[in-house]
């Protein structure tokens, strides 16, 4: 199948104020997602991950390099409106997402912008709400609800847009646990409906859920595979300055401690039933 | 005690009053305040007020809420009071002493404009009450729009105006937030003169501006990410629709303004 998002080669920098030297942000990204994949894009502060992911809705256009999306030259400002209801992005802080002062006026928003007829407004609303779980809370006023209600919002509003991939930056960094479920929980269910997902994150067990790791450093990439054989490379990962899971890390230290152990055992599942099956061979 | 700001307070509800189309309320607002600087006597006054109280009572808002938000106008009005009925110029003196005159008529203008501003305000108070500061905005949008073809930038003034209102919960939480910060090591807002008062407020305002920048930037990228671009084919979700009540309470304002005039005109 065709990639839905293709970067090719692409550089960018910031214009560099006068302090800094000029510095590449990124610097010859190559990277192609596949459709319906939910790819976890690691890496330090700084390290481009972000600027990377406002490549791909024409947020930011390269200055070397191309990006795709569908097919589409990001450069193209005919496209443009075509290209960012393509892929939808969510942002990581909540309250500088939402627009409008009434739930479902502000997921309203994006189908209002594409034009959409009312009833077809209505019906995306609806469904937008109901697929995160605030269809009650359609009325109520954003800045009354939780951090983590208000996220689901600003979810529900990229949905709106009926959108082929979404991209996270980094959408639990300021939620609480409850919130950080909530919103995990709905983008795995966005994945099972064969919408394509790119997380930019922080927390390695949200990475560890997904298909594919990229990890940058520097603007470059400097790792790219399934969770479970990137997240194995505990010196590796340690050297970009990453920690690994907690899973990972528990299985290294018996490891270390002389039992025989994969390392490779990744979700809390895996993990669990490698040490049960490890202790029971021991008896 | 920043929360109980009532700047765009909307009390939701279903009641006749709150189902008009805003331009509706708008255009009876005007109209209300045209009534309240034509009326001169206790007649017109009295139409006047039967007008706001009937609205009052079919919005089914309470008429304490009314008063709290003339609370703040307290002292405007009380300066009102007095001014007029120290310098009215009248024949039926009721009280004399040094250089302080009272009159019949003083005092009658001064219960009148009283009365006008306090109507004046509770007026555009029940409107704010009881329409959507979402739906307000986009009946003056729609009211404006003639003014779109003398390039009147009427969408993007509505657009900041629902912007700022959907921001003032936020950035009235974060003022609140930078104080506590602020108090916490140490910071005095309560004592001090006017002077040193105002200076311990400039600690709060830089911040506050500074985050208020950044959000406005954050806000503007989920925006274009959301395909906004301006109002060039931009649809709405909730069309705005004139009913038969819109067109009863408009001509009931009209005849309002109408018989005020009339009775303006009669000399009464």
């Amino acid at each position: 199948m065709k990639p839905i998002i293709s970067a090719e080669n692409v550089t960018f920098s910031y214009p560099a104020d006068e302090r800094a030297e000029a510095r590449l942000t990124l610097d010859g990204v190559t990277l192609n997602i596949e459709p319906g994949t939910f790819t976890a894009i690691l890496g330090r502060n700084g390290s481009g991950k972000s600027t990377l992911a406002r490549h791909m809705n024409a947020l930011l256009l390269p200055a070397g390099g191309t990006v795709y999306v569908a097919g589409m030259d990001t450069r193209s400002e005919t496209m443009l409106l075509e290209i960012r209801r393509t892929v939808g992005m969510v942002f990581q802080n909540p309250d500088n997402q939402i627009v409008a002062n009434v739930v479902e006026e502000d997921v309203a928003f994006a189908p209002e912008n594409l034009g959409c007829a009312p009833e077809e407004i209505r019906r995306r609303v609806d469904e937008a709400l109901k697929r995160v779980g605030m269809y009650e809370y359609r009325e109520h006023a954003p800045h009354l609800l939780s951090g983590g209600q208000k996220q689901r919002i600003a979810i529900a509003g990229v949905l709106a847009m009926e959108p082929r991939c979404v991209v996270f930056d980094e959408p639990t960094a300021m939620l609480d646990p409850q919130g950080r479920k909530d919103v995990m929980n709905i983008i795995r269910a966005l994945q099972e409906k064969g919408v394509t997902v790119i997380l930019i994150t922080h927390h390695m067990d949200e990475a560890a859920q997904a298909d594919r790791v990229v990890v940058m450093k520097k603007g470059r990439i400097a790792m790219d595979g399934t969770p479970k054989a990137l997240f194995s490379q505990t010196e590796a990962l340690t050297e970009l300055g990453l920690e690994v899971p907690d899973t990972i890390a528990l299985l290294r230290k018996l490891q270390e401690a002389g039992f025989d152990l994969p390392s490779d055992a990744l979700s809390i599942e895996e993990c669990a039933n490698a040490i049960a099956e490890t202790i029971k061979a021991g008896n | 005690m920043l929360k109980d700001i009532t700047l765009g307070q909307y009390f939701p509800g279903n009641t006749p009053v709150h189902r008009l189309d805003p331009r509706t309320k708008i255009l009876l607002v005007i109209l209300f305040i045209a009534a309240l600087f034509t009326a001169k006597s206790y007649f017109s006054y009295g139409a006047v007020i039967v007008f706001l109280a009937l609205s009052v009572a079919i919005s089914k808002i309470h008429v304490k809420a009314l008063f709290k938000g003339l609370k703040p106008l307290f002292i405007i009005i009380l300066i009102t009071g007095i001014l007029n009925v120290l310098y009215t110029k009248g024949e039926t003196v009721l009280l004399s002493f040094w250089v302080i005159t009272i009159t019949l008529e003083g005092i009658r203008t001064a219960v009148f404009m009283i009365l006008r501003i306090m109507l004046l305000v509770s007026g555009t108070f029940l409107m704010t009450y009881t329409t959507s500061p979402i739906a307000l905005t986009d009946g003056l949008e729609r009211l404006l729009n003639p003014l779109k073809k003398i390039r009147v930038p009427v969408h993007e003034l509505s657009m900041m105006m629902s912007i700022a209102l959907r921001f003032i919960p936020t950035l009235i939480e974060e003022t609140d937030k930078i104080m506590s910060a602020q108090k916490a090591r140490g910071a005095d807002f309560e004592t001090g003169g006017l002077v040193k008062r105002a200076k311990a407020l400039l600690p709060i305002l830089v911040p506050l501006f500074v985050g208020a920048f950044r959000r406005a930037d954050e806000l503007a990228t989920a925006m274009e990410s959301r395909c906004y671009h301006g109002d060039k084919g931009r649809t709405r979700m909730k069309v705005l629709r004139m009913t038969g009540s819109d067109a009863f309470a408009l001509i009931l304002g009209v005849l309002l303004l109408a018989g005020v005039i009339v009775l303006a005109v009669f000399g009464l």
